[in-house]
């Protein structure tokens, strides 16, 4: 092989490598965020269905809007957040959350899901929604609605 | 002592019974808890009767009202003409009383037209005609709209028929202040912790498919049927949890009685600890545990104290929820103040000069630097827990103008002036321990301490704040809060002022710094609200309306009403749309959105839209087959990024269907989501809760640079604009800058985003709040915070002097009360005046507006009656297009047109005139008349207008509802002004009137505390006086008077210590010659018997030896006899409390230059001695220390084995060591004046008593005097 074609060869393989890492990191930075996403619905479905709020409270952004079946409707910081829904879910006892549906597209993530749970001893059930909002690096729940 | 005993008993006793008492409860609970459960079934059914009957009772007793008002209505319409116009005049002002404020009135003529009502009639002619031919005279039956049901009565009379109703519920929600919830259904349901449905007719228009379990009949007087209730749900345990949940509070009362009582019997144990720190820890441990005890035990919401225990209002996760809302944080600051209290006293008591020898200067300096560390990181947490105040609540502390809001706001001020004080009290704290260390190491001169002290504290403070990443505090504050500290301090340590003037002045001084603090944090949170509301304007998002669409759908798909509403043919269906729309998240969020309800012809029956107005199209299928299930689509708005989703959801009853409901929500890509819509109507969403005043917000939003919309009340120029659009955004796309607009400042806040080729920037700026908002908003808080102190002060008052004859009010108090009352009367009574007038030109202008606005569409509209061909219709619009105002237009009493229609149409307001209005215009002949009317709570002015169109009548309408009338200062702005000026006006009087108030009654005090001593017998005191006028005569006379008591005294001691002596001499010669003459002739005798050389001699010198000795034994009993006669008059001894005695004595030389102490641990101490000459030893002992030139006497008090020990130490010129031991002596005195009798006194008295007195050193830097008296 000549001197040029070796260089060539070098230079196309060198290439080659740092784009399939570029692609691979990319998809990569994707799926992690992806798993980020999942993650935090995940532990928001588990808090939701035992009333444990410190499950998913980490998530809670700096202001989290919180709008719930007892009239509640507002921003929260994340001290309140905990305490808003701690308050809520001692009144409205879990008795079985699952989200039917979750879009974990980094664009606007969001989960809808139904909460069954009894009030004075009375069952009923709501519609809850939930988004997600990118806060520096991190994922951060931004909005919980429960109707 | 054995009392004592008794009553500490006592308590342990009450302890024990605590415990005992909880457990007992909690073998018990669990049995009553199992035989509830076994009584469950029978408890239901009682629950059952007892819910049927209370809403039977509830109708009837509304029904009963309804009777009433017939009765009364009929009273008058017998005694009335009814074709009289003034008869019907009557009749009007009648029904339009405050006694029919809610029920609603209608008395229609014998042709079936309405000819009086009032403003809360419900139902329409026709509607009237519909329900006349079902209903029966004279019985109650329930009306329905779309909007409410009532009870109602109809009556035929003779000449008339009458329709009264009362509204029992509302089927619609407004989600914001203004809403009057008022269901009779939801009220049945919370007392009966069940699941209440009342249906307001007698039977639905279709049978359910599951028939509910359990519904009961509602009947009127008559005992018909009118409508029945139907329980879907009922608590079956609800006894139980009931019964657990009183356990519960039950058992954490006792426990938290058990831990009280469990205090009071430690208590004694606890201060006779010999050390000082081991009993404040001890304390501060109960105090501490019990605080804990509250928190677990969760006991502020088990007793029902909800408000407060909300964590809407305050929450915090610090201390595992320790403050985790409003109540438990008061309860946690008050824990922490009991506890600084408790250290504060024991600090203040041991002292801050000692006369202790030097410490080592390094020591002295470490423990400086720590004090002034452990100070500022006081600091720090302070300005971090007002930060959480701020930060971690929805309570808007100075966005809120009114003075007194609700009770979670006005005790989170409570709050926050407590941990005010008590981080005012921890930092005096600090400095008073600085100023000891200070004492020991370096000075005693008090000046330069207190100096030195600030200079330290300064340059500590800069070094602290610079080496912080985040100070919680301004430099300003910083300062301040050393300066508030060290005073507060000095006037502790150095000055006598009182205990009350000291805790007002750390009361004053919490607020002020936690009101500062407060400030300076709220800028941030105004701050932070402008990013809010940007984001906010960005939260919706396709999948949220999508989510709020999918709901509505589910809801209306399993709504029976709904059903019967199709089958019901008076339906109101705008009214059905409003409600459907009411009812969902959609108004809580308020979503541009639409309602549809179509029927199964696919035309459209009523609607409902908010903030999206678009003509109903049908194309969700071409051909004319019925839409199967839910249908959902997505369209884009042509030209726009915007998308519509739209929902559909066919109504079936069974197969039939009824028809469809559609929602319609606007996704609005770039739009603010900023609610421009009417007041009453617009939910309180987040942004009016935000901490920022609407009025002066200002919004732009620029795509690819250009502005495209906004939100402002003045425009920003074109260099503003470049400026906004060249800033320099971080990574996360945001930006802050500062701008003019119309020559005042603004802070805005920027957000960046792209979508596709759009750049899109949204500033949301907010206008600097001038000086007057900022005085407004603190004096507001001040004033809030000086009420709390007054009720403070008051309740220490009341504890303190619970006799009204022990409480009295000072000459100074009184002299600073009336110069108060003198210059804020008239003050206030100036600024109500002023804030009445400007409200009364406010009203004027805003019916001056609307007026001329009528004018202007009545002028507008008679143009075109008269000369244009356009209907009616096209005219009122053309109107309302060409002169911007919004209006309605009444022919006679019925409603023609609005441009508000919506509301009317949906029911909202009235199509009736107004009844007041009809009364003046029609019957008192008036052209015009000005009404408040209201939409819930939501009030406003509406100005009616009555004129000639053509040859008809009208009544225009022209209200501030729907039409934007500036004031030149609102009620807003003139608390702020009046509030803020005034305040700081009233702030100055008081410290005038202080100032004016201590400069006349001073020297009074100062003559009354010399009259005292005085009294005392401290015949040395001299007042100097200064100035002239009479306070210097009354002084010069003063000092005269005592200097004269002083001679005289002297003198009068003088003749009789003479006169006395006189006498005893007398006396001793008297009674010395007794003896003296039997032992001459004795020795006589003997002479006689020697010289005769007598036999007998020897008997008789015997004889004369024995009588000379009995006579000498005489002559001793005589001399020890005047001997004790010259003893001190009769001691009483009584048992005495020395530290009280000690600190009354050291209050008489409080106008000494000298500077007099009392230092000691000790609480009470208790010997036996005469209490007056004890004090006038002690008062002697000072005397002597001031006429030595001493600047400062120690006085320490201490306790030793068996005695008690009194040190008096001075830093006078000593005394010489020649005359030490003589100093003791009678009549012996270094002093020009005076007997000396002093010491020799002091000696004799201890001497008597049991005590003993010495000097222990002595040198030209001072004395020390040891005195000890035996413990009784």
């Amino acid at each position: 092989m000549s001197k040029n074609n070796f260089i060539i060869l070098l230079a196309v393989i060198l290439f080659n490598f740092i784009g399939i890492n570029e692609i691979s990191s990319a998809g990569y930075n994707s799926k992690s965020a992806q798993n980020e996403i999942s993650k935090i619905f995940l532990k928001f479905e588990n808090g939701m269905n035992t009333g444990a709020v410190k499950e998913f409270s980490l998530f809670f952004d700096t202001e989290t809007y919180i709008s719930l079946e007892n009239g509640v409707s507002s921003y929260f910081s994340q001290n309140q957040s905990y305490y808003v829904l701690k308050e809520f879910l001692s009144n409205y006892k879990p008795i079985r959350f699952k989200f039917i549906r979750i879009s974990d597209s980094e664009d606007q993530p969001f989960a809808v899901g139904q909460f069954t749970y009894s009030l004075n001893g009375m069952r009923s059930t709501s519609q809850v929604f939930v988004s997600l909002k990118k806060n520096g690096t991190a994922w951060k729940i931004s909005q919980i609605t429960i109707n | 002592m054995n009392n004592r005993i008794r009553n500490q008993k006592k308590y342990l006793y009450f302890f024990i019974g605590s415990i005992l008492i909880i457990v007992i409860a909690g073998i018990l609970s669990p049995i009553i808890s199992n035989s509830l459960k076994t009584n469950k079934d029978k408890e239901f059914e009682e629950k059952i009767s007892s819910l049927q009957a209370e809403t039977q009772s509830l109708i009837t007793k509304t029904e009963s009202r309804l009777f009433n008002k017939l009765k009364k209505i009929i009273k008058v319409i017998e005694s009335t003409k009814l074709s009289d116009q003034n008869e019907k005049e009557k009749l009007f002002d009648f029904v339009t009383k405050k006694e029919f404020t809610d029920i609603g009135v209608g008395i229609y003529d014998s042709t079936g037209h309405l000819i009086v009502w009032n403003n809360n009639h419900s139902i329409t002619d026709s509607q009237l005609r519909t329900v006349l031919n079902s209903k029966n005279n004279d019985e109650s039956f329930f009306y329905n709209t779309s909007l409410k049901s009532y009870l109602a009565l109809f009556s035929l009379r003779k000449n008339c028929s009458i329709f009264l109703s009362i509204p029992l519920e509302k089927h619609y929600k407004l989600r914001n202040e203004y809403f009057e919830p008022l269901s009779l259904s939801k009220k049945l349901s919370d007392q009966y912790n069940a699941d209440l449905r009342i249906v307001y007719r007698e039977k639905e228009l279709f049978a359910e498919q599951t028939p509910p379990k359990f519904t009961f009949d509602i009947t009127n007087k008559q005992g018909n049927k009118i409508g029945y209730a139907v329980i879907e749900k009922i608590n079956v345990n609800e006894s139980i949890e009931k019964f657990e949940s009183s356990m519960f509070v039950f058992q954490s009362l006792f426990t938290f009685l058990a831990f009280i009582f469990l205090g009071l019997w430690i208590f004694p144990f606890l201060t006779r600890i010999k050390y000082k720190s081991i009993q404040i820890v001890l304390i501060s441990f109960y105090i501490i545990l019990f605080r804990v005890i509250i928190f677990l035990l969760d006991i502020p919401s088990k007793l029902g104290i909800t408000k407060l225990s909300n964590p809407i209002y305050f929450s915090s996760i610090f201390g595992y929820g320790i403050v985790k809302s409003p109540i438990e944080l008061f309860l946690t600051v008050i824990s922490l103040i009991i506890i600084l209290i408790i250290v504060y006293k024991s600090i203040v008591s041991m002292g801050v000069e000692t006369s202790e020898k030097k410490s080592n200067t390094f020591i002295g300096i470490a423990q400086i630097l720590i004090l002034s560390g452990l100070l500022f990181s006081v600091l720090r947490i302070f300005g971090a827990t007002i930060k959480s105040v701020v930060f971690d609540s929805t309570i808007l502390y100075f966005k809120n103008t009114t003075l007194f809001s609700d009770l979670p706001t006005t005790f989170m001020y409570f709050n926050v002036l407590l941990i005010g004080t008590g981080f005012v009290l921890l930092s005096i704290i600090f400095v008073l321990l600085l100023l000891k260390t200070l004492d020991r190491t370096f000075t005693k001169d008090k000046v330069k301490k207190f100096l030195i002290s600030i200079i330290i504290l300064e340059i500590v403070g800069v070094i602290f704040d610079l080496i912080q990443p985040n100070p919680q505090t301004s430099w300003f504050i910083r300062t301040l809060f050393v300066l508030i500290a060290a005073i507060i301090s000095y006037y502790i340590v150095f000055t006598k002022t009182s205990k009350y003037s000291i805790l007002l002045a750390v009361l004053f001084s919490g607020s002020f710094l936690s009101i500062s603090l407060l400030s300076y944090f709220n800028s941030d949170l105004e701050k932070r609200s402008l990013k809010t509301i940007a984001a906010e304007m960005s939260r919706s998002s396709i999948s949220l309306l999508e989510y709020y669409a999918d709901d509505i759908v589910h809801s209306v798909m399993h709504d029976n009403s709904i059903k019967q509403k199709f089958l019901d043919k008076n339906t109101n269906y705008n009214s059905e749309a409003f409600v459907i729309w009411s009812n969902s998240s959609l108004s809580r969020d308020s979503k541009s959105s639409i309602i549809n309800i179509i029927a199964p012809d696919k035309t459209l029956l009523g609607s409902f839209n908010y903030e999206f107005d678009e003509p109903f199209i049908w194309d969700w299928n071409d051909d004319k087959s019925d839409l199967q299930g839910v249908q959902k689509v997505y369209q884009n708005i042509e030209g726009t990024e915007n998308q519509v989703i739209r929902v559909i959801t066919p109504i079936k009853l069974g197969q039939k269907l009824l028809g469809y409901i559609e929602v319609s929500l606007l996704y609005d890509v770039y739009g603010f989501g900023f609610d421009e819509n009417e007041k009453f109507l617009s939910s309180s969403s987040p942004i009016s809760k935000i901490s920022v005043n609407r009025d002066l917000l200002k919004i732009f939003e620029f795509r690819n640079g250009e502005l495209v919309n906004y939100y402002t009340d003045a425009l920003i120029s074109e260099p503003e604009m470049e400026k906004l659009l060249n800033t320099k955004f971080n990574q996360s796309n945001e930006a802050w800058v500062n701008i003019r607009i119309n020559r005042e400042g603004h802070t805005f806040y920027l957000s960046r985003r792209k979508h596709k080729d759009v750049e899109e920037i949204i500033a949301v700026g907010l206008r600097n709040k001038d000086v007057a908002w900022n005085l407004y908003d603190f004096f507001k808080v001040l004033f809030i915070h000086s009420l709390m102190i007054v009720l403070i002060l008051l309740v220490i008052t009341l504890k303190n002097f619970p006799k009204k004859s022990d409480f009295k009010i000072s000459f100074k108090t009184k002299i600073l009360l009336t110069l108060l009352v003198v210059s804020i009367l008239p003050l206030i009574l100036l600024a109500t005046y002023f804030k009445e007038i400007t409200e009364e030109k406010n009203s004027a202008a805003v019916y001056y507006k609307l007026g001329k606005r009528a004018d202007n569409v009545s002028q507008f509209l008679g143009n075109y009656f008269n000369n244009s061909t356009l209907t009616e219709t096209a005219i009122f619009e053309k109107a309302v297009n060409d002169l911007g105002v919004h209006f309605s237009i009444y022919e006679n009493i019925d409603l023609l047109y609005s441009s508000e229609g919506i509301y009317y149409k949906i029911g909202l307001l009235p199509k009736i005139l107004n009844a007041d209005v009809n009364l003046n215009l029609f019957y008192k002949g008036e052209k015009e008349y000005v009404v408040q009317e209201a939409i819930e709570k939501y009030t406003f002015n509406s100005f009616y207008y009555k004129t000639l169109l053509g040859d008809k009548t009208y009544v225009i309408k022209v209200s501030d509802a729907f039409n934007r009338i500036q004031l030149p200062m609102t009620g807003t702005e003139l608390n702020v002004f009046l509030f803020g000026t005034y305040s700081l006006a009233i702030i100055m009087i008081i410290l005038l009137s202080t100032l004016l108030a201590n400069q006349i009654s001073s020297p009074i005090e100062k003559l009354t505390k010399a009259t005292k001593s005085v009294g005392r017998g401290d015949m040395d005191i001299q007042l100097q006086s200064f100035g002239k006028g009479e306070i210097k005569e009354l002084i010069d006379g003063f000092n005269r008077m005592v200097r004269e008591l002083k001679k005289n005294q002297i003198e009068l001691a003088e003749v009789e210590r003479e006169s006395a002596w006189k006498e005893m001499a007398k006396q001793v010669a008297h009674e010395i010659k007794n003896p003296l003459t039997p032992m001459k002739l004795a020795v006589q005798h003997l002479i006689s018997a020697y010289k005769d050389k007598s036999d007998k001699f020897d008997e008789i010198f015997n004889k004369v030896t024995s009588t000379v000795i009995t006579q000498i034994d005489n002559l001793t009993n005589i001399a020890s006899e005047f001997s004790s006669f010259a003893k001190m008059p009769t001691i009483k001894l009584l048992d005495i409390e020395l530290v009280g005695i000690l600190k009354e004595t050291v209050d008489l030389f409080i106008e000494e230059d000298c500077k007099v102490n009392v230092n000691t641990g000790l609480e009470k101490v208790i010997v036996k001695s005469d209490r007056e000459q004890f004090q006038r030893m002690m008062i002697n002992l000072i005397r002597n220390s001031i006429q030595a030139e001493a600047e400062h006497v120690w006085i320490t008090l201490t306790r030793m084995d068996d005695a008690v020990e009194i040190r008096v130490k001075d830093d006078g010129k000593g005394i010489p060591e020649e005359i030490k031991t003589k100093i003791f002596d009678e009549n012996y005195t270094t002093k020009k004046e005076g007997m000396g009798l002093g010491l020799a006194l002091a000696k004799r008295f201890l001497d008597i008593t049991n005590g003993t007195i010495f000097i222990s050193e002595t040198s030209p830097k001072g004395t020390e005097i040891v005195i000890r008296i035996a413990q009784s």
